[in-house]
């Protein structure tokens, strides 16, 4: 696929960037206590038609009265006509979001950021190591994989929560099966829970994939991305087989608010998505 | 292009010719408080080289409420109202070489950087002409010799003046700025007046630089510097540098209900705060006022030369002056390029 | 006076310290520029030197007590209003009086830089400002010194009635000889009043730097940062910027010390002592209370009587 970035960037030039597209809640599936995935479909028809993304952005959506926040897309733009994003309930514009019903109007600001070079992962074999709300960039990547599936190896998802009332997309579970592993763990298990219990890092030692040809993607809470990357390490990876998105609070999405920066990179312009090799480079503000 | 001069009292003249059709703005000081750009469309007097401290230029081209559109929300009329953008030619006389240099890096920001213009700033950016005044009575604070050139700076502004007792030196700069120096009351400079001009320019360049001067030191910085933790400790965590400073543009975002009409509007906000950074969720990348008092610092003297090739600092020394603790850029910055202050 | 008081403070400082007394002693050093201090934190009785005395200490360090005192014992060098701010933080329980050792030094008034602008004097110029006496002097390039009086003092100064500090470990200096300007009330009518605040208020950007600087906003999360509960939005505007400075007002009735503080702190000069004063002055009349006298004292404000007057006359 080859994109033209200047052409690109004349046209996001010309437009204004703080003005959300209208959408409407088309479905809200109740995925655990505290989140929600919501699918918004613009109002404008020839939108829908046109709207596409990458694995990896993400959006700003607004309730209006309520405010802003960021989510990533969780969707796969292989699946067109709808956006899906998944919120975790956590302050006033996610409260808001949660009391919304099918049919309400929200704004969309989208897409933004860079995206999972998949291009480059072509032929390769994909781990996917994932935690609580972590799981949603990682479920468009994998869901664009998986509707790709001929162009990659062997895919995998090692998938914890902490408890199994906390794992998001349990609709899809079995779909995801049908043409890649799904390893399921959680730190405290109930009695109807079969699959494993235990940390992710340290399940993720239990499986021990070997690096060759591999590349790992993880996104979960800091502390988990920290044993996992130590892990992945003693596997034997190389920080350029690794890839995550970094979270930072985010107003505009367009690097001018001056809140997601990293040191000289601005998580909404030069992330979410980034490699090892590139994060280590980075101060250790994040 | 041709330097001209004209009489002070003709100065209400001038005014009053550009603002037939441009919005004049100039900085309009009151007893208290620093001097705010006001609206004078040639009616008022005004003192270009009076040495009170000014709002940064920032004040108009990123309003401290700036609308980013209405949203209607009456049942079946959803609709977004967007703010007419379309505004008139402005002139901003008055600026300091440190002001003009201040847009320079807004422009960096939100004009060039990245794939999106910020709209609204642009829509103010496009029709602005800056006339700046060569100051010829620097404050206590100032050090803007020491960190650029002034005589790549002066080429960011449309029209020079300097104030030679009861006439002002014009000088224009850009073509944009030869068109506002219309009018009879301008005469052709005298030897005389091209001396005295050129005198008050050579003593603004020969303002003492500090010994850090040319030194980068984003190549030098250290990120555990025990300076962070010193200067936070006095650090009492306001705003005040980072709402003074002409670079500083970071913004919050807002929605705020009137019956059913909900304005989304955009405010200051900085870097010294600490519910800045911190997400819904609680995690906070800077919770420590170290890391508060160094993003602000590196921001300038290593992020933005790393992204931008300059310095976002321009010298014009407000955060100095106004910070209640002392905490003196200069002195941290001297500190890190191990040179005395 | 000064020299000596300084190389007292010093004396003083450097005994807590060796006698690991306090961890800490928070003073005040030179600024960097002559008419200007800074706040010192000095934890090894060498760098003692480092502390100075004279009339540009302006700053309360009593506002840095709820973050340190909290964790160890320190020292602090106190002007009288710093004390009273003490006296405040151990009436509302914010900090145990055993955790703060105070060095009280009595004080004629400080200057500030609005002051000496006020007073005439191009801050460029300034090369030292000394007590001289109960007054000041001030050196400028030329090697002139001019005297200054005492109506050359910052604003919370002017109507100072507390000239030695209200609570002390260890007490310095004389009595100055200091007579304050009375606390007149607000003039004019209730509409007047209200165009001239609104007129005021207008200029506020909203740095919070009048909260920050302040030893009696200490509260974790102001109720201008919740933006669950929008008492105030970020809308800078009268409308915004009057509830959050009004709201700020009734919040330090009975509380503030007047220490002035946040008049000079803020970068609009906005003139919050002549809001903070009339608070104080009604607060007097209605109770007769001094904030910030009596540790033992409950606050004004945090108890009830029976014979508590009304204010509209029920």
């Amino acid at each position: 696929m080859s994109i033209d970035t200047e052409q690109m960037k004349i046209e996001m030039q010309t437009q204004n960037p703080y003005l959300p597209q209208l959408a409407v809640v088309e479905k809200i599936i109740k995925e655990t206590w505290d989140t929600k995935t919501f699918r918004t479909v613009f109002l404008d028809e020839g939108l829908r038609e046109t709207f596409t993304y990458e694995p990896g952005q993400f959006q700003e959506v607004s309730v209006f009265g309520a405010g802003e926040s960021t989510f990533c897309l969780a969707s796969t733009p292989t699946r067109q006509g709808y956006v899906e994003f998944s919120v975790k309930r956590v302050g006033v514009v996610t409260d808001a979001l949660h009391d919304l019903s099918e049919g309400s109007i929200v704004g969309v600001r989208a897409p933004f950021g860079n995206w999972f070079p998949y291009e480059e992962w072509k032929g390769k074999d994909l781990w996917f190591i994932g935690g609580g709300i972590g799981m949603a960039p990682m479920r468009s990547i994998l869901n664009f994989c998986l509707d790709n599936r001929s162009d990659y190896g062997e895919i995998a998802t090692i998938y914890g929560a902490r408890t199994p009332g906390d794992l998001c997309y349990k609709d899809e579970f079995d779909e995801w099966r049908k043409t890649s592993a799904l390893y399921l763990t959680v730190d405290a298990g109930d009695e109807n829970w079969l699959g494993n219990v235990g940390f992710v890092p340290a399940y993720l030692m239990d499986l021990a994939p070997k690096p060759e040809n591999v590349i790992a993607i993880t996104c979960g809470p800091p502390i988990m991305i920290k044993f996992v990357l130590q892990n992945l390490k003693e596997l034997g990876f190389q920080d350029e087989q690794i890839y995550t998105t970094l979270e930072m609070k985010m107003k505009c999405g367009v690097g001018k608010c001056g809140r997601c920066n990293i040191g000289t990179k601005f998580v909404c312009i030069d992330g979410p998505v980034f490699s090892f090799a590139e994060i280590k480079d980075l101060p250790p503000e994040f | 292009m041709a330097d001209k001069v004209i009489a002070k009292t003709d100065l209400r003249k001038w005014l009053a010719g550009m603002a037939a059709d441009h919005d004049v703005i100039a900085p309009i000081g009151r007893e208290a408080g620093p001097a705010t750009w006001k609206d004078i469309n040639g009616t008022q007097d005004i003192d270009i080289t009076a040495n009170q401290m000014v709002m940064a230029a920032k004040e108009f081209l990123l309003p401290v409420h700036d609308v980013l559109f209405r949203f209607h929300t009456r049942k079946g009329e959803e609709r977004l109202e967007v703010p007419d953008l379309t505004n008139k030619s402005t002139v901003m006389i008055g600026l300091r070489l440190c002001d003009v240099r201040a847009i320079s890096v807004l422009d960096a920001v939100y004009y060039n950087q990245g794939p999106f213009r910020d709209a609204y700033y642009a829509a103010r950016r496009d029709k602005l002409a800056l006339v700046a005044a060569v100051c010829d009575d620097p404050r206590w604070s100032c050090f803007c010799t020491t960190v650029g050139d002034l005589k790549e700076w002066k080429l960011g502004a449309d029209v020079l003046i300097t104030d030679l007792g009861d006439k002002i030196y014009v000088q224009p700069v850009t073509e944009k700025g030869e068109g506002l120096l219309q009018g009879d009351f301008f005469s052709s400079p005298s030897e005389d007046d091209v001396r005295k001009k050129s005198e008050v320019w050579a003593n603004l360049l020969a303002l003492p630089k500090r010994p850090f001067a040319g030194k980068d030191i984003s190549k030098i910085v250290s990120w555990d510097d025990p300076v962070w933790e010193e200067q936070a400790r006095k650090c009492i965590g306001c705003g005040i540098c980072t709402f003074m400073c002409p670079t500083c543009s970071c913004f919050d975002i807002q929605d705020e209900t009137t019956g059913s009409v909900i304005e989304r509007y955009r405010c200051r906000d900085t870097c010294q705060f600490s519910d800045f950074t911190m997400m819904g969720a609680g995690h906070n990348p800077r919770p420590e006022k170290k890391m508060r008092v160094r993003q602000r610092v590196l921001h300038k003297f290593k992020y933005q030369v790393e992204q931008f090739d300059l310095i976002g600092c321009t010298g014009c020394g407000r955060c100095v002056e106004s910070c209640p603790v002392n905490i003196d850029i200069r002195g941290i910055v001297s500190h890190i390029a191990a040179e005395p202050l | 006076m000064a020299n000596e008081i300084e190389a007292r403070i010093r004396a003083e400082a450097k005994k807590l310290l060796e006698s690991s007394e306090v961890t800490l002693v928070i003073g005040w050093e030179a600024g960097s520029v002559p008419f200007k201090t800074s706040p010192a934190f000095i934890e090894s009785p060498e760098d003692v030197e480092r502390l100075v005395w004279n009339p540009a200490c302006t700053n309360n360090l009593a506002v840095y007590l709820t973050e340190v005192a909290k964790r160890a014992r320190v020292g602090i060098v106190v002007k009288p209003c710093d004390s009273r701010s003490i006296v405040t933080l151990v009436q509302e329980k914010q900090i145990s009086r055993e955790n703060v050792t105070i060095i009280g030094v009595t004080c004629p008034g400080i200057v500030d830089d609005t002051a000496l602008k006020k007073a005439g004097v191009r801050l460029i110029d300034v090369l030292a400002v000394d007590w001289n006496g109960d007054s000041f002097n001030v050196t400028t390039g030329s090697g002139k010194s001019s005297v200054l009086t005492l109506d050359a003092v910052k604003e919370g100064c002017r109507t100072c009635a507390h000239r030695a500090p209200v609570i002390s470990d260890v007490s310095l200096g004389e009595m100055p000889d200091a007579n304050p300007l009375p606390v007149e009330p607000m003039e004019g009518s209730f509409s007047e009043r209200r165009e001239y605040w609104a007129n005021e208020f207008e200029r506020c950007i909203r740095c919070y730097a009048c909260r920050q600087i302040c030893p009696a906003c200490y509260c974790t999360k102001c109720f201008a940062d919740r933006n669950d509960l929008k008492w105030t939005n970020k809308h800078v505007g009268i409308s915004d910027n009057w509830m959050w400075h009004m709201g700020r007002a009734m919040h330090l009735a009975g509380r503030c010390i007047g220490c002035g503080e946040c008049e000079r702190a803020c970068p609009m000069d906005l003139p919050m002592m002549k809001l903070n004063r009339e608070f104080a002055r009604h607060v007097e009349e209605l109770f007769g209370y001094t904030p910030g006298m009596d540790p033992e004292e409950l606050p004004v404000l945090g108890q009830f009587n029976y014979d508590d007057k009304d204010p509209n006359g029920h």
